[in-house]
């Protein structure tokens, strides 16, 4: 889509104008009922970026993404926009610099639409923590879009951006891209720079990009992708190699993957891929991945305990806070009076289980031993990756849930994540490609995991599995 | 698992004030949340590796002028909640 745009641009036939009005004329008509952008930019900032692009493209005919509108998460920093997190806590509060995936994507014209609908500070897996309301899922308006990205999913599946970023810290971009029907890619921790990304969970937390197929989101990777003297996690990729042939390739199937609970028009799904592979001459193995059933616990142990530490910048003091600043008799009155009121429910949990999970007496039964399971859990993918060059698993165990069907259940929406948190544990690059509908009309994804900084080579393969993907 | 003292303490911890609700509410749900996090606190795995610090490199950088970039100050200092000049107040610590 990004290419074909770009073609149309160059060719004169549309104007980034009336690329960028379209887009806008649709988001007056639909924004309203699924509440996918929490905020929109401004004329004036618009025209700037709009002149900026065609300048760009007029001095260069090459940038692919010169003039590509796209959406961004609300926990990305975009300078002289709002930055909510989708949080009471800072409903107030304007970016004052751009965030590094930011500035990068600007400086090749792209043209930001607004900022996205999120669970509150990325902890959820359907953005109905938002305390900004839920978005909905363009295919059926009562059920989620999924989470924590799912305004971005929704932005890109309803045609109200070319492409989205997201951020993935257990399948925050490829779950709810599963849900709405898109591609949906989380790099390797540490091959897209942080800096400008709220933080949740430091050692977890990736942005990636949303997009229609898997050859803009490659477009949009190339740019965001490298090293970042202000991010010290982030690592420079291996250099593309090229895709080896199908009779070459092995596809692992990790067995502890494909057990009962996952829907079955998601498991025909991947029988139908499966034989499709097969016949396009590629080798499918069964692998294992034994410490499967500990990676969900493990994630949220991790997680809460990074996330409490990460939110505590969030006390009322230092970010805007204008409509909430209730004063205190002494420093921990006015926090207690401050801090968590800004806080949703599903934050105020999470802060508290990692506060647990941190403190004395329970450090070592929990956090210590889920470090020493994450690092088991890196070592089972390293060795798996010398048996074969990827996995296929589902992505999601269901397709889009109900609105308020898992919200009275925490545990019940954790379990959502169990296909993608492992990726964010090992630290390996994963994709969300579309496999169809099932018979109620709702998107179907499927998941492809590679070994750590193997991207490219894990987006070259996602662009040959579309193609088999698209006649299903 | 956790009784309403402990979810107190806890919130205490965190700087966070909690009603009564919401500590019943937190009792029940930090209840089945670490009822599943526990397989992972009692799983007995053979040769469980030290916990790494992960794939972490040495990023150090020279000192020298830290601030690159002013007018960035005065947008943060706009939106401090309480200030006094250029300075961002605060309730006493002590």
């Amino acid at each position: 889509m990004i290419k074909e745009i770009h073609q149309k641009l160059v060719n004169h036939e549309v104007a980034i104008n009336d690329l960028v009005k379209d887009f806008n004329g649709r988001i007056q008509k639909r924004n309203g009922e699924l509440n996918a952008y929490l905020s929109l930019n401004e004329e004036i900032s618009l025209g700037e970026a709009i002149k900026k692009a065609e300048k760009i493209l007029e001095n260069n005919p090459q940038e692919t993404l010169a003039g590509i509108p796209i959406a961004v998460k609300d926990n990305i920093l975009v300078k002289g926009l709002k930055t909510t997190a989708a949080s009471k806590i800072l409903a107030d509060y304007t970016a004052v610099e751009d965030a590094t995936v930011i500035s990068k994507l600007k400086e090749r014209g792209v043209i930001v639409l607004g900022k996205t609908n999120l669970d509150e500070f990325a902890m959820g897996s359907s953005t109905e923590h938002s305390a900004f309301g839920p978005t909905h899922n363009p295919y059926n308006l009562k059920l989620v879009p999924g989470g924590s990205s799912g305004g971005s999913a929704v932005a890109v599946a309803a045609e109200l951006a070319v492409a989205a970023l997201g951020s993935d810290t257990g399948g925050s971009i490829r779950q709810p891209a599963s849900f709405c029907g898109v591609v949906g890619f989380k790099p390797s921790y540490g091959a897209v720079s942080r800096y400008g990304l709220l933080a949740l969970s430091s050692s977890l937390d990736q942005i990636g990009p949303l997009t229609n197929n898997v050859n803009d989101c490659k477009t949009i990777f190339k740019v965001i992708a490298g090293k970042d003297s202000k991010d010290a996690t982030t690592v420079s990729l291996p250099l593309e190699a090229p895709l080896k042939d199908w009779q070459a390739i092995k596809i692992g199937l990790p067995k502890e993957y494909f057990v009962d609970g996952t829907d079955p028009a998601i498991k025909l799904c991947l029988e139908k891929l499966i034989d499709k592979l097969k016949m396009a001459g590629a080798s499918i193995e069964e692998v294992s991945l034994p410490l499967t059933s500990l990676a969900l616990p493990c994630y949220y142990i991790i997680m809460p305990a990074e996330a409490s530490s990460n939110l505590g910048r969030y006390d009322g003091l230092r970010y805007a806070n204008k409509n909430g600043f209730k004063e205190g008799e002494n420093i921990l009155d006015y926090y207690l009076r401050n801090k968590g009121s800004g806080f949703g429910k599903e934050s105020r949990r999470r802060i508290l289980l990692g506060t647990y999970v941190l403190s004395a007496g329970y450090y070592d039964t929990y956090y210590k031993k889920a470090l020493q399971v994450q690092e088991a859990i890196r070592r089972d993918f390293d060795r798996v990756f010398k048996q074969v060059d990827y996995l296929l698993t589902p992505t999601t165990p269901t397709p889009a849930f109900a609105l308020g069907a898992k919200t009275n259940d925490p545990l019940s929406m954790y379990l959502a994540d169990i296909f993608t948190v492992s990726a964010n544990l090992a630290g390996v690059p994963a994709i969300n490609l579309k496999a169809g509908f099932n018979p109620e009309g709702l998107p179907l994804g499927v998941q492809l995991i590679a070994g750590r900084y193997q991207d490219f080579s894990l987006l070259n393969f996602g662009e040959q599995v579309e193609k088999l993907l698209q006649f299903q | 698992m956790l009784d309403k003292k402990e979810i107190n303490h806890l919130a205490d911890l965190a700087r966070l004030s909690l009603s009564e609700v919401e500590n019943e509410s937190l009792q029940r749900d930090l209840e089945g949340i670490l009822g599943y996090v526990n397989q992972l606190a009692e799983a007995k795995i053979d040769n469980l590796p030290d916990a790494s610090i992960g794939l972490s490199l040495n990023e150090v950088r020279e000192d020298g002028n830290p601030v690159v970039n002013k007018d960035i100050a005065q947008d943060i200092i706009s939106q401090f909640p309480q200030k006094e000049g250029r300075n961002l107040k605060i309730p006493p610590v002590f």
